[in-house]
């Protein structure tokens, strides 16, 4: 095909519709989803590819579904060969030892001709409620090989030639135990893809196939140019980090970047084999997370396409936690090993773009991500359901920056629903969900706060709900400090059993203190549990690291964190060194200035 | 020539090489390929010294804070794993 020369608005208005495209496939998802998952929270991805399989343009959701899904398009060409690949037909990928990550994201991939050419693909990812692994949901605990998983499909036409297979979509169905939910996700996926293709056709009607190339084909040269030219500038250096999560025994990832030139090389050599446990990421996961860590820190205001990828080289030895083997089990991946190699590929990222004056603006303190519960059962409608109870990271915590306070539950790409729509939805009764006085990690600018809640049962027919704990289980999760900045606290799962809940409910008691709610406490590692009447689970998630020392902090900020109650009175004197008057809240400037000398000396000697 | 390391830290070249340095007093605290960590003032402190919340982690985790040796600015603060500090 002949390479236009593409005029720079041209360029721009084309590049940003094709970018529209995603975020259009992405409505779509979400007015036509299943299941909250999707509707609410988010948890899915809308992009487009060359006829490759090179990304083209990704949509705003997750950076390592991005890469993923190209996988998945490149395994479906393999797998069908051009010649058995039709106009309006839709594939179904899952296959985490193929490109998904784990089972219950499904890919539904569409191939988009123009006057019978293939011209580029749409993929899309939803997590599927269910698909009839060990345990509801798909993160599986106690699964210790891929077969406990659920079904995991290596590619298969599910739409032919704009037909939908009946057979094979109620067969798909049938293996989960939400056939009518997982029905909708797979048909809203088939839908987001269908926008796609007639917005891309009617893009290729209005300006020619040749231009179209030529445009796409430029957004990853730009992309590459821009981010090589970026790399170039800052200076050459070796960055590492580490992470540990526990899982049955401590699991460790390393990870080192080196940065030479216009090249990343991350090196994942150092990192703990793979375990008996589903926290086993497939090699495409470890890629599609240092994509996303790129994409967010350094090329965020780029086209976002495969160029990202090009500077880009990943080591991760084999059999590892990075790397798995088959037939290691992934189920619980994206949201342990997974979140881990962002963490990793971030902070040695923060640490290289720390020696660029232009891009030391940019960096924020790291987060290792959060526990999070997946919860199963009939609901008060007697209706069978699974279902995420706080989205992945959607009210965490944010890192602080060079010149600003994290976000207070920020989270991140995914949205979290109202405590409301949660009780009408599912047989929980929320305690409380807010902000966690004192979980933002201090510092000069101090991180984002993290969310706390608490919930029981409610109308719940059979008396129970079953749950499984997930995310990152240990005591570095949550975020991390950066460059004198204190880490945020932990984030943590506590099932409280038999507590005295009802009594408070009864006695018009409001439940907000965990502690004097009694009960045997236990915390949740990777595990499956069941919320009987009167057990209460806690969660609090990921906060924000701190950048730079809170003794450096404006005294007046710490002030307003105590009257917004974010900092403790006690932690703005011990940790900030701020004293603030009992009468009405004001800073005592020179007793602050006193404490804060005493703080230093007590910590350093002589030095101060 | 001079760029920067990290806050409060910088790589400077002098006569004899890169150093890496103190941005506030200018100690120069190792060559730039050493560590310069280990040429810090290191302070093992309790976990809780974080913030209350950290109480969960002790016995396990202990709260490593690294200042420059000469004017005691803070440059690193982070929880190490106890066992690992004997």
């Amino acid at each position: 095909m002949t390479n236009y020369t593409v005029d720079p608005v041209t360029f721009e208005v084309l590049s940003h519709r094709l970018h529209q495209i995603t975020r259009e496939m992405g409505i779509a998802l979400e007015r036509t989803g299943g299941t909250v998952t999707t509707t609410q929270q988010h948890d899915y991805n809308a992009s487009l590819y060359r006829p490759d399989g090179e990304i083209m343009a990704a949509g705003e959701t997750y950076g390592h579904h991005v890469v993923c899904a190209g996988f998945a398009v490149r395994r479906i060409i393999e797998r069908f060969g051009k010649e058995e690949i039709f106009p309006d037909d839709i594939f179904l990928l899952n296959d985490p030892y193929l490109a998904a990550i784990h089972n219950p994201d499904v890919y539904i991939i569409s191939p988009i001709h123009y006057e019978n050419a293939l011209v580029g693909w749409s993929a899309t990812f939803v997590h599927v409620s269910d698909v009839g692994a060990m345990t509801p949901g798909g993160d599986s605990p106690d699964a210790t090989e891929i077969f406990q998983e659920g079904f995991r499909i290596p590619g298969i036409k599910l739409v032919e030639r704009g037909r939908l297979r009946k057979d094979v979509f109620g067969t798909i169905t049938h293996m989960t135990r939400q056939p009518d939910a997982v029905a909708l996700d797979l048909k809203c996926e088939i839908a987001a893809n269908n926008v796609a293709k007639a917005r891309l056709q009617a893009m290729y009607h209005q300006y020619g196939p040749e231009l179209m190339h030529s445009v796409s084909a430029e957004m990853i040269r730009y992309t590459e140019r821009v981010l090589r030219r970026r790399l170039s500038d800052i200076a050459d250096g070796i960055w590492q980090e580490k992470l540990t999560i526990e899982a049955d025994g401590p699991c460790r990832l390393l990870l080192t970047l080196r940065k030479q030139g216009d090249r990343l090389t991350f090196d994942f050599t150092g990192t703990d084999p793979q375990v008996r446990k589903g926290i086993n990421l497939p090699l495409h996961g470890t890629f599609g997370f240092c994509f996303g860590a790129v994409l967010y820190s350094i090329a965020y205001d780029l086209p976002k396409n495969q160029g990202v990828l090009k500077p880009m080289e990943i080591i991760a030895p084999k059999g590892t936690l990075v790397n798995v083997e088959y037939p290691g089990p992934i189920s619980m991946s994206t949201t342990s090993s997974g979140f881990g190699v962002g963490f990793l590929a971030s902070s040695v990222l923060m640490q290289m773009l720390a020696t660029s004056e232009r891009w030391r603006q940019e960096i924020v303190a790291p987060g290792a991500s959060h526990r999070n519960c997946r919860h199963s059962g009939v609901n008060q409608y007697r209706r069978y359901t699974a279902f995420i109870n706080m989205a992945h990271g959607a009210l965490d915590g944010n890192g602080a920056r060079i010149d600003r306070d994290g976000v207070d539950s920020g989270g991140s790409y995914m949205s979290c629903p109202n405590v409301e729509w949660m009780e009408l939805q599912y047989p929980l009764l929320y305690l409380f969900r807010r902000h966690a006085v004192d979980s933002a990690g201090a510092g000069k600018f101090r991180g984002g706060v993290a969310v706390e809640s608490a919930h029981t049962l409610h109308d719940a027919p059979e008396g129970k709900l079953r749950g499984v704990a997930y995310g990152v289980a240990g005591l570095e999760n949550s975020g991390h400090g950066i460059f004198g900045g204190y880490p945020g606290a932990p984030s943590v799962m506590l099932l409280r059993e038999g507590s005295k809940v009802s009594e408070f409910i009864a006695a018009n008691r409001p439940p907000t203190d965990i502690a004097a709610l009694g009960g045997q406490e236990k915390i949740l590692p990777y595990c499956n549990f069941e919320l009987t009447e009167n057990d209460v689970l806690y969660m609090r998630v990921a906060s924000g690291g701190g950048y730079g020392d809170p003794l450096e902090r404006d005294p007046e900020s710490v002030r307003q964190d105590v009257l917004n109650s974010i900092v403790s009175a006690a932690a703005a004197r011990e940790i900030y060194g701020v004293v603030l008057t009992e009468v009405d809240c004001a800073v005592d400037h020179e007793a602050t200035r006193q404490l804060r000398t005493q703080l230093r000396k007590e910590e350093i000697g002589e030095i101060s | 020539m001079t760029y920067p390391l990290r806050e409060n830290l910088e790589v400077r070249t002098l006569g004899d090489g890169q150093w890496i340095r103190c941005t506030r007093c200018s100690h120069l605290l190792s060559r730039a390929d050493q560590n310069w960590r280990a040429a810090c003032k290191r302070k093992l402190l309790p976990a809780t010294k974080a913030g209350p919340l950290m109480k969960i982690l002790e016995g396990r985790y202990v709260f490593e804070k690294l200042y420059c040796p000469s004017c005691g600015v803070l440059l690193n603060a982070e929880m190490v794993e106890e066992k690992n500090e004997g």
